[in-house]
């Protein structure tokens, strides 16, 4: 049986709470709980409210390549040194913002809490600078020249920069952003949460049987890079009424 | 009350560690202010959207804030203790909402297993980018329309002509005032027949296959009116066909334009800016679905590209607005050139396709290998110039240094042009044959071309199925004798010649070209050759599988990625001009040229279109009366007027629309104005009276 956690209340009742404040099914919930879990030392299980360590965070199959995974980490991070650790209730914040449900709003905020490096509320020159890095990648091939750099971010800015103050705040960044076609249906920004009924029937009869060993050997076996996506999220439609 | 301090507190906090510098508090403190700006909006749209539910779900509008997971918590406790008594209240209508949301996204997910090939394009999406997703996108909405249109020719033409002809129902007798030599239709041959013969015979469409329910010339002009006991059944064959062949093509014009209605209100969403501006590419750019270190290290390659793409364009055209007059005036001189240079190569290709037509019908008698040569010659050629000309068009291109953008659309307007009209010259110079406009002689007897075509209609037929079916050929072809090896070659022989030529790339344009081209040929020949939709589906299906391979294993990524969303359009505008062109055959076919005495289900009728008068003269005299005034002045042109005033209110309603929206984005300047001015205000009033300011902050 999985146990939720040793909590005050009846288990029952805070995932419905959970469920009702966040974009994640039941089903969802009580599996990221099982990953989060996985995430664990042994003995930190039994602590009431479980941190995990960004290095652990980051060990995760869809942060493990993505440029943004410290930012993402520090974004959703309610810990008083900023050490970028989570609590399983900031990762449930984490993947009910990237949820396929999730509304815009939600998702141009994190983004932009996310892009905001400096963390002081505007995306300014340095803030872009970084963002472009990360995009293209810190190769020596594939890093835009400084002359590049400065007329890419002196355009970005003619573009989106409203008041002309120099910097892009929370709402030129939400115009930005709600006049992309491919953002208005939260195709980019999201963890992909799609899978058939028939995969995942299969995997759920797998997984049910050897918890832990066999999803981590699913992750390996199906080619990773192409599909990890299926085999993360046909966890999240595990039936209910196999625990 | 804490709620109010705790989303200060939040906003606090999220903003960062406290700074010195007084400009920057003040954007924190116009940044919390929007912050609270965008919150109040939210709160009031989730409140909008489930107005049913006002105020008794408040759990709904905590989902849509950004705190963190404790200070929902404490903020539903606090709504909670504030409002218990509606909880029960709405609780039925809260339910039955939730039952219905819940059976939607049921469906949905239901449905979504049953999508054609649902995986296999999130798969290569994620992996080669939007553009070629796209291209295969519009290849699975081909698949449905053709499998769509066959059984809606399955149902109404050719299960109605097999019951007929397994019950025995001989076709009736042609008028009796035309000559024998008319009526002769010998379609099958004699004696035995050799083995390779047949082969021959299944890939162009004669012999054994020409007498069958694939042609036209098959079917029978019955007109079946039984009795039967207690009822009256009647079905008119060549009513059915015509009016068949006239719903297929309706059908085919409505999911087009839905289509790209869709994707035209997708366009207009992002206000008309093209995909190429900066700010999208840097802050939509990223796909979070990417995963593992090649996909990302591809992303973040592609992304590169593009950047470095739009500021070299831009580069160029800074240095063209700095040009002098004479370089000016010889870069356009040569583009002139240049543009007549590829309209001569065009018109060269249109003249051989005419050329190699007539040799063709010309020598469609000669037996053997050569013969099947013979009458694969105007497809063979027309798959050369669609090979050559492109290519050559594409040296031209560098000659004329158009800017990157605008060299890809001068290129897939000149290839469009080239394949769409070599299939016009082809059925032209068919048409000429057919009508003798060479030698009149013999068209005088039968006023169609007896001697060479006793059943005009099925060589058309025959046509466009031996295009359909080489098409394909060369494609599985090219497949195997020319990709396959050159990944071989690539990956297993490193030298300067292979790293050039380097791994196949794939380019969306040309495939989709093609896609376009064999829907045309379909549609025009699907009056002649019924069965032409399935064997097209069977087609398009076997063409999915060849790419996708070709795709996983020999292509390599493109560096320039082909932009999705405004291609859409494109490709379904070309469509468009396929289907423009198939229609005029179509209509022309009906309208003007007699249809054969002796084979087809207009053998007795002086054109094809008259069989709906007649069919219209046994009806009963209401609906004979009611279509009759639908069809006259008194009801057309009331309801044109209506059309009129309808078409007057939607454009009046967009120009309204984009009225206020610009209005808005000038709002919205003025509104950061503003702001810049009141933080100058501000900081010009600081050094006269320091304790005013907290006052002046509000």
């Amino acid at each position: 049986m999985v146990s939720i956690g040793v909590r005050s209340q009846n288990p029952r009742q805070t995932n419905k709470n959970r469920k009702e404040l966040t974009f994640l099914t039941k089903q969802e919930i009580l599996l990221a709980h099982r990953r989060f879990t996985e995430l664990l030392e042994g003995d930190e299980r039994n602590h009431p409210n479980p941190r995990v360590p960004m290095d652990a965070i980051l060990t995760l199959t869809e942060l493990k390549s993505n440029p943004f995974k410290k930012r993402i980490c520090q974004v959703f991070s309610t810990s008083e040194n900023r050490d970028g650790s989570l609590t399983f209730e900031d990762f449930l914040d984490l993947l009910s913002a990237f949820s396929d449900s999730a509304t815009l709003e939600i998702k141009s905020h994190y983004a932009f809490r996310i892009f905001d490096f400096d963390d002081d509320g505007t995306l300014d020159y340095g803030d872009l600078e970084k963002l472009v890095n990360c995009l293209t990648g810190e190769t020596a091939d594939t890093r835009l020249s400084s002359e590049e750099m400065r007329q890419l971010i002196s355009n970005i800015l003619d573009e989106s920069d409203i008041d002309k103050d120099g910097t892009v705040n929370l709402s030129e960044f939400q115009h930005v952003i709600s006049r992309s076609p491919d953002f208005v249906r939260f195709v980019l920004f999201h963890l992909p949460c799609k899978c058939s009924l028939f995969t995942h029937y299969c995997y759920s009869r797998l997984i049910f049987n050897f918890p832990t060993a066999l999803s981590r050997l699913c992750c390996e076996d199906y080619a990773v890079e192409m599909y990890p996506s299926l085999i993360f999220i046909s966890l999240f439609h595990f039936k209910q009424n196999q625990f | 009350m804490t709620i109010e301090q705790q989303r200060q507190g939040l906003a606090f906090s999220g903003s960062g560690h406290p700074t010195d510098q007084e400009s920057l508090r003040f954007r924190r403190v116009s940044s919390r202010m929007s912050t609270q700006i965008y919150h109040e909006p939210n709160s009031s749209t989730s409140l909008a959207q489930e107005e049913e539910q006002s105020g008794s779900e408040p759990t709904l509008e905590l989902r849509n804030t950004v705190f963190p997971m404790a200070l929902k918590k404490a903020a539903r406790q606090v709504q909670q203790m504030q409002v218990p008594a509606q909880f029960n209240g709405g609780s039925w209508k809260q339910k039955r909402i939730k039952f219905v949301r819940q059976f939607k996204s049921n469906v949905r997910e239901f449905l979504y297993f049953f999508s054609l090939w649902g995986k296999t394009l999130q798969k290569i999406g994620g992996n080669f980018g939007g553009g070629v997703q796209s291209y295969f996108i519009f290849l699975r909405f081909l698949v449905i329309l053709n499998f769509v249109s066959f059984l809606l020719i399955a149902g109404f033409v050719l299960i109605p002509s097999i019951v007929f002809r397994s019950v025995g129902i001989k076709p009736e007798s042609s008028k009796a005032d035309v000559s024998s030599e008319c009526l002769k239709y010998d379609p099958n041959p004699q004696g035995l027949v050799v083995f390779y013969e047949f082969f021959l015979d299944l890939l162009s469409g004669t012999g054994f296959m020409e007498y069958s329910y694939l042609f036209y010339g098959y079917y029978n002009n019955s007109v079946i009116v039984t009795s039967l006991v207690g009822s009256h059944f009647s079905y008119n064959i060549p009513l059915a066909y015509l009016l068949t062949a006239v719903f297929y093509f309706a059908f085919c014009l409505i999911c087009i334009i839905v289509r790209m209605g869709k994707a035209a209100r997708v366009a207009v969403t992002t206000g008309g800016s093209d995909v190429r501006s900066y700010s999208m590419i840097v802050f939509t750019g990223w796909d979070y679905g990417c995963l593992g270190s090649k996909a990302t290290k591809l992303k973040q390659r592609n992304i590169y590209y593009r950047l470095q793409v739009d500021l070299e364009e831009e580069r160029l055209k800074k240095h063209a607005a700095s040009l002098t007059l004479c370089n000016k005036v010889t870069l356009h001189s040569l583009r002139v050139l240049m543009f007549f240079v590829a309209v001569g190569l065009i018109v060269a290709t249109f003249l051989a396709i005419a050329r190699a037509t007539t040799f063709s019908q010309e020598n469609s008698h000669v037996p053997g290998i050569l013969g099947l040569f013979y009458t694969y010659l105007p497809s063979i050629v027309i798959t050369l110039g669609n090979f050559l000309v492109p290519l050559l068009c594409d040296q031209i291109a560098l000659l004329e240094k158009y800017p990157p953008s605008a060299t890809v659309v001068v290129a897939l307007l000149r290839a469009v042009v080239l394949r769409l009209v070599s299939l016009g010259i082809l059925l032209f110079t068919l048409w000429k044959q057919i009508m003798c406009h060479d030698s009149r002689d013999k068209c005088n007897l039968c006023h169609y071309n007896h001697e060479d075509y006793q059943c005009w209609e099925t060589s058309v037929g025959q046509e466009m199925y031996k295009l359909t079916l080489f098409d394909l050929l060369v494609s599985i072809a090219l497949l195997v004798l020319v990709e396959f090896p050159r990944r071989m070659v690539v990956d297993h022989w490193s030298c300067k010649l292979t790293q050039w030529v380097g791994r196949q790339e794939f380019v969306v344009p040309s495939n989709v070209l093609g896609l376009v081209y064999g829907q045309t040929v379909v549609w025009t020949g699907a009056l002649f050759c019924p069965l032409l939709p399935l064997i097209n589906t069977v087609k398009f299906v076997i063409l999915f599988y060849c790419k996708k391979i070709t795709l996983f294993y020999n292509c390599r990524p493109a560096l320039r990625t082909f932009r999705s969303t405004s291609s859409a359009i494109f490709f379904l505008a070309v469509l468009l001009f396929g289907w423009i062109l198939a229609l005029v055959v179509m209509i022309y076919s009906v309208a003007v040229i007699h249809p054969s005495f002796a084979c087809g289900p207009f053998r007795s009728f002086f054109r094809m279109w008259k069989i709906v008068p007649e069919s219209f003269s046994t009806l009963p005299e209401g609906a004979r009366d009611f279509l009759f005034f639908i069809g006259s002045q008194a009801f057309s042109i009331p309801l044109f007027a209506i059309s009129c005033v309808f078409m007057c209110y939607f454009i009046a309603l967009a120009s309204i629309y984009g009225k206020s929206v610009a209005m808005l984005r000038a709002q919205l300047k003025l509104a950061g104005q503003d702001k810049q001015f009141l933080v100058k205000q501000i900081e010009k009033m600081k050094p006269l009276s320091p304790q005013h300011n907290e006052g002046e902050q509000d």
